[in-house]
């Protein structure tokens, strides 16, 4: 980051502490935490960010002095001998020495000492019969600065030497003990401890502050107070720090693969198809039937379709679409086909199965469907596949037809590449043979997404003719399916089939659409 | 689909050159098939993805649909000429598995990879396209073993026995169904049956019990061999002859001499009383090649697809505009010009045709109970709640036991895979509930929602049940109460320009004195509202409280789906 722009982020404290150190380059903790412009642990903390922010370094160690109360100045708490003779005589005409001596808490020997000291000084003079008074003109200073430094050196515990003045360090140098001697008054004890400096960045950036005019009292939350006496004039207000990740927000939001699905309906609608909706449960007859599966065809086994406990079939399919599906199956009907050559049975078609796939919603619309008309679905399936990472107990298809006089294969091509272009937003396909057993011909589409990859983007054919005849539809009609849960998959970025309809609240949480629109 | 071991050097044998593996994907794509990887020992694992195409169903098959494309058709003669054998039908097989047909073949070097092969093309024939052998099985037989006729009849399983593969003594058959591992796995084609299907040769020798197993004596196949008899038995006669033209045409491509076999018939079949295997059946197409050029949307000529369908193993005279059209013995999938059509089209490759775009302009709309759900969906996230996505099918202790609602009548599953996914799922709150089950870590409070199908169960109903979409709310967190869905329900109402309507009810799921009925525009209830009762909480394992409410959003129009 730039020193300007770390200069605009800077914290009040940081500035605070830029201010008091303008024009400093080496400083200790204790400096700044001498200097009272905020707690010790908030300077620890500033440091550290400015620290963090490679604005400050450690550039080495310095020993420091620490005037501490000795022995004696912890007894001088209360005042100094001197300092008590002084306020006892005060305001008197005269106090018998006798009286002075007995003074409450303090030794004669010292009380006797400091009699002296201070007639010697001038402060005290005698006042005859054995009494002293305070002299005319008496220089008290002295006398106060030492009880005052011990109050000082008291409240902090500690002071450093290098921060007291000359006189003080003088009266500290007067009052001490050699070192680590506990008798006097003083105690001086030393230490070694961190010194700190600004960093050639951090310079720049104390610089780059002032010049921007950042201070100490910049505001932080305009308030409807400062707008009503427009106490804001003048003021700067602080930047916001973009730096600061915040939380993530728990919000109202739709679930990102039904979003997925969103997408593809929504594009689908734009392209000018019509949407379909069917049953969950649906007969074999629309199912397969329909669709010109032959009754004896390997998809209709058991195996691959979940079928109805209760009830068993469906009472009746209408009669004239039986029929006419019925002949397309035993000889083709009228469509030139030879059919699949076998005995429709009628009974089996009223069985009751799960939706197994989509193109169930074509077959029942081909009836009512409009001439030119582009239909789709996207519909839940079910099929018995043992649930793994790959196999879902039920997962959506996305079908459709496409009806008109001038449908042929080359427009199904144009069709997928269509598909390819605004699904998948592909730059590349290829087209590949493909079977589905109600298709001919039938293709396979595989595009090259540009945030995604290559995938099998899905599969289309022209209806067989027996199919559609027997639907009463007398144009070619385009099948076509998009494979949308290995695409959702892809765009929700898991690998897991299963957790498209996970009922993990974090994981749904932490999943977002990882593809343009 | 049906997946296929390919071995690199028979396969190489079999086409005439060797391929590399990128060549080999490109050209399976031709008979649309996958190249799998390899197996263990090395061979290709090869998926074909036409149902209908049994004949690429082996490594011949395939070797030989490559051969085509290249210009490299074989004419298979043993079609024609007389038979060698034959096979004695007894007019009992009739009800019982009434096909039966078979051919000779002398010469074969039976390898180790050749008999794997044979075996291979045989079990996929069977279990593919014959449905688990039930339509279709086939054995394959020492021929030096064999008296001729061979007998098919119908045999009491008390009385008959025989050594089956695989075992030392001799069974009756009764014991073969009940104890041998083949039996075991297909006794059920017979179940309920008196008497069952026998193939034994003039001598009295037993060939087999189709379609079961077959007698260690002469069906025990081994390499060194070289003379072998091949039968099938089953239900359809056409694909009874389709599968022994390709077991035909996959041993003369391997280098045996075909001989045909007679099957005489007390009973009339689609094919006459007398069959005789392998069979050309007449499936010749006429075609005009206009057809061709308005189905594909690219002027064709006639020769161009004459030469395209010949890479396709066709044999076709062209009269003018008029194609004549025999595919080969192996196919039996041309039923209409469009099958002739697409191998054309895979002829020319799909890569050479310009897409070109739909022109038809068409109002694209969704169905107006869409357009309700996306409104809802919309007020929900509006409203703060979350989305969930969740499956239909469902355990029934999910949307019964747990519910509290242990009676409820659902749409089951009679072939159920596993107890999980048993039932269609008849509301949409169990799926949230089970979300809050699995969702304690996630940060509360939670407000989640979902639009979603459901399959309530009603007699009365075509289908006996009907598809509804139902809208379902859950709020659950520490401090959850009823006045903070109400108010919801309140807002989606008011939104939806719908009189909110509730009526006080019970209802096993939900707290007496804290439940509701929500009301349609008839009065009639369209859906429920509550405190979750703690019994049904327990039941989740969920710990704090929870509030919901669920709704048939299609009542809202007026209809079903």
């Amino acid at each position: 980051m730039k020193a300007e722009e770390i200069a605009a982020t800077l914290h009040p404290l940081e500035i605070k502490i830029y201010e008091l150190l303008a024009d400093r380059d080496t400083f200790t903790d204790a400096e700044i935490v001498a200097a009272e412009v905020t707690t010790e642990a908030q300077v620890r903390t500033v440091i550290e960010w400015q620290r963090a922010k490679e604005c400050m370094e450690v550039t080495g160690t310095v020993e420091r002095q620490w005037v501490e109360l000795g022995e004696l100045g912890q007894k001088y708490r209360k005042g100094t001998p001197e300092q008590r003779l002084v306020e006892a005589v005060r305001g008197q005409d005269s106090v018998g020495i006798k009286q002075l001596l007995s003074m409450e808490g303090a030794e004669q020997k010292e009380v006797g000492q400091a009699l002296g000291a201070l007639k010697k000084a001038g402060v005290l003079e005698d006042a005859g019969a054995g009494s002293v008074r305070l002299a005319d003109g008496a220089d008290l200073e002295p006398i106060e600065a030492l009880p005052r430094l011990i109050k000082r050196v008291e409240e902090v515990g500690r002071l450093s030497f290098d921060l007291l003045s000359d006189a003080e360090q003088a009266l500290v140098a007067g009052a001490s003990r050699k070192r680590g001697k506990s008798k006097g008054v003083f105690r001086i004890a030393s230490e070694s401890t961190r010194e700190l400096g600004f960093t050639e960045l951090g310079c720049q950036v104390r610089a780059a502050a002032r010049k921007a005019g950042r201070s100490s009292d910049e505001i932080n939350r305009l308030s409807p107070e400062m707008l009503a006496d427009g106490s804001w004039r003048g003021k700067t207000f602080r930047p916001y720090n973009l730096s600061i990740r915040p939380p993530r927000r728990v919000a109202g939001r739709r679930n990102p693969y039904r979003e997925f699905l969103d997408f593809v309906r929504r594009k689908l609608i734009g392209l000018g198809f019509e949407e379909m909706r069917g049953g969950l449960v649906e007969s074999e007859f629309w199912l397969m039937d329909a669709l010109f599966m032959p009754q004896f065809h390997a998809a209709r086994d058991i195996h691959d379709v979940y079928s109805v406990k209760e009830p068993t079939h469906v009472a009746a399919i209408e009669q004239e679409t039986a029929e006419r599906v019925a002949a397309a199956h035993a000889q083709g009907g009228e469509t030139g086909s030879r059919g699949w050559g076998y005995d429709f049975n009628h009974d089996s078609s009223r069985r009751l199965l799960l939706r197994s796939q989509g193109t169930v919603l074509s077959a029942r619309k081909l009836r009512q469907a409009k001439v030119p008309g582009k239909y789709f679905g996207i519909a839940r399936c079910f099929r018995p596949d043992e649930v793994d990472a790959t196999h879902a107990a039920d997962f959506y298809q996305c079908e459709g037809i496409v009806l008109g006089d001038d449908i042929d294969f080359v427009t199904l091509l144009g069709l997928l590449r269509l598909f390819a272009e605004q699904v998948a937003k592909a730059t590349e396909v290829v087209f590949a043979p493909a079977y589905f057993p109600f298709t001919e011909p039938s293709v396979e589409i595989h595009v090259k997404h540009p945030d995604l990859g290559w995938m099998e983007l899905g599969g289309a054919g022209i209806f067989r003719p027996e199919l559609t005849w027997a639907q009463g539809v007398e144009v070619p009609v385009i099948a076509w399916g998009l494979g949308l849960d290995r695409m959702a998959m892809m765009a929700l970025g898991i690998d897991d089939i299963r957790d498209l309809f996970s009922s993990d609240l974090g994981k749904v949480r932490a999943t977002n659409i990882r593809m343009r629109d | 689909m049906p997946t296929i071991f390919v071995n690199p050097d028979d396969f190489a044998e079999l086409l005439g050159e060797e391929l590399d593996q990128e060549k080999l994907v490109e050209q399976l794509a031709l008979a649309k098939a996958e190249f799998k990887g390899l197996d263990e020992e090395g061979r290709y694992r090869v998926e074909l993805n036409d149902t209908n195409r049994p004949d690429l169903w082996t490594a011949a098959g395939i070797a030989r649909q490559l051969r085509c494309v290249q210009g490299r058709r074989r004419h298979y003669r043993f079609f024609e000429g007389e038979a060698e054998g034959s096979i004695e039908v007894q007019a009992a097989m009739r009800e019982l598995r009434p096909y039966v047909g078979a051919f000779m073949v002398r010469g074969l070097n039976v390898t180790e990879t050749c008999l794997q092969q044979i075996i291979q093309t045989q079990e996929k024939l069977a279990e593919n396209f014959g449905h688990h052998r039930r339509d279709l099985a086939i054995g394959v037989y020492r021929l030096d073993k064999i008296s001729f006729p061979i007998h098919y009849r119908a045999q009491d399983p008390e009385s008959h026995s025989y050594v089956p593969l695989g075992m030392e003594e001799p069974m009756l058959l009764s014991q073969i169904l009940k104890r041998h591992p083949k039996g075991v796995e297909y006794q059920a084609i017979l179940a309920g049956k008196a008497q069952v299907p026998l193939l034994v040769d003039e001598a009295g020798l037993t060939l087999s019990m189709p379609p079961i197993i077959n007698s260690r004596e002469v069906g025990e196949v081994q390499p060194g061999d070289s003379d072998l008899f091949v039968e099938a038995t089953g239900t359809d006669i056409f694909s009874l002859v389709l599968a022994l033209n390709i077991m035909a045409c996959d041993l003369a491509d391997r280098g045996g001499i075909i001989s045909r076999v007679l099957t005489r018939y007390p009973y009339d079949t689609p094919l006459g009383r007398e069959l005789t295997t392998p069979l050309q059946l007449d499936r010749t197409l006429q075609v005009s090649a206009d057809e061709f050029s308005r189905l594909i949307g690219v002027e064709c000529t006639p020769t161009e697809v004459a030469n395209g369908l010949e890479q396709y193993g066709c044999d076709v005279v062209v009269n003018g505009q008029v194609l004549e059209v025999h595919p080969p013995p192996t196919r039996l999938d041309y039923l209409h010009a469009v099958d002739a059509v697409e191998d054309y089209a895979i002829s020319r490759g799909y890569g050479s045709f310009s897409p070109k775009m739909p022109q038809d302009f068409s109002p694209g709309s969704s169905d107006a109970l869409s357009v309700l759900e996306d409104k809802v969906r919309d007020h929900m996230v509006g409203l703060g709640y979350e989305e969930i996505i969740s499956n239909i099918l469902v355990s029934r202790a999910q949307v019964a036991d747990r519910m509290n609602m242990a009676d409820t009548k659902l749409v089951e599953i009679s072939n159920q895979v596993n107890e999980n996914h048993a039932v269609l799922r008849n509301a949409v709150l169990p799926s949230l509930l089970k979300v809050e089950t699995h969702s304690a870590t996630a940060a509360y409070p939670h407000r989640i929602f979902e639009v979603g199908e459901v399959a309530v169960f009603d007699p009365q109903a075509a289908h006996g049940s009907r598809t509804e979409l139902h809208l379902a709310v859950m709020v659950a967190h520490r401090e959850a109460n009823l006045s903070e869905i109400h108010t919801d329900i309140d807002f989606l109402f008011f939104q939806l320009n719908e009189e909110l309507h509730l009526r006080e009810d019970k209802h096993a799921s939900f707290l007496p004195g804290r439940m509701a009925r929500v009301l349609g525009s008839k009065g009639e209830p369209i859906g429920v509202l509550g405190e979750l009762a703690p019994e049904v909480l327990e039941r989740w394992e969920i710990t704090v409280p929870v509030v919901a409410w669920e709704m048939n959003v299609g009542a809202l129009l007026g209809g079903e789906l």
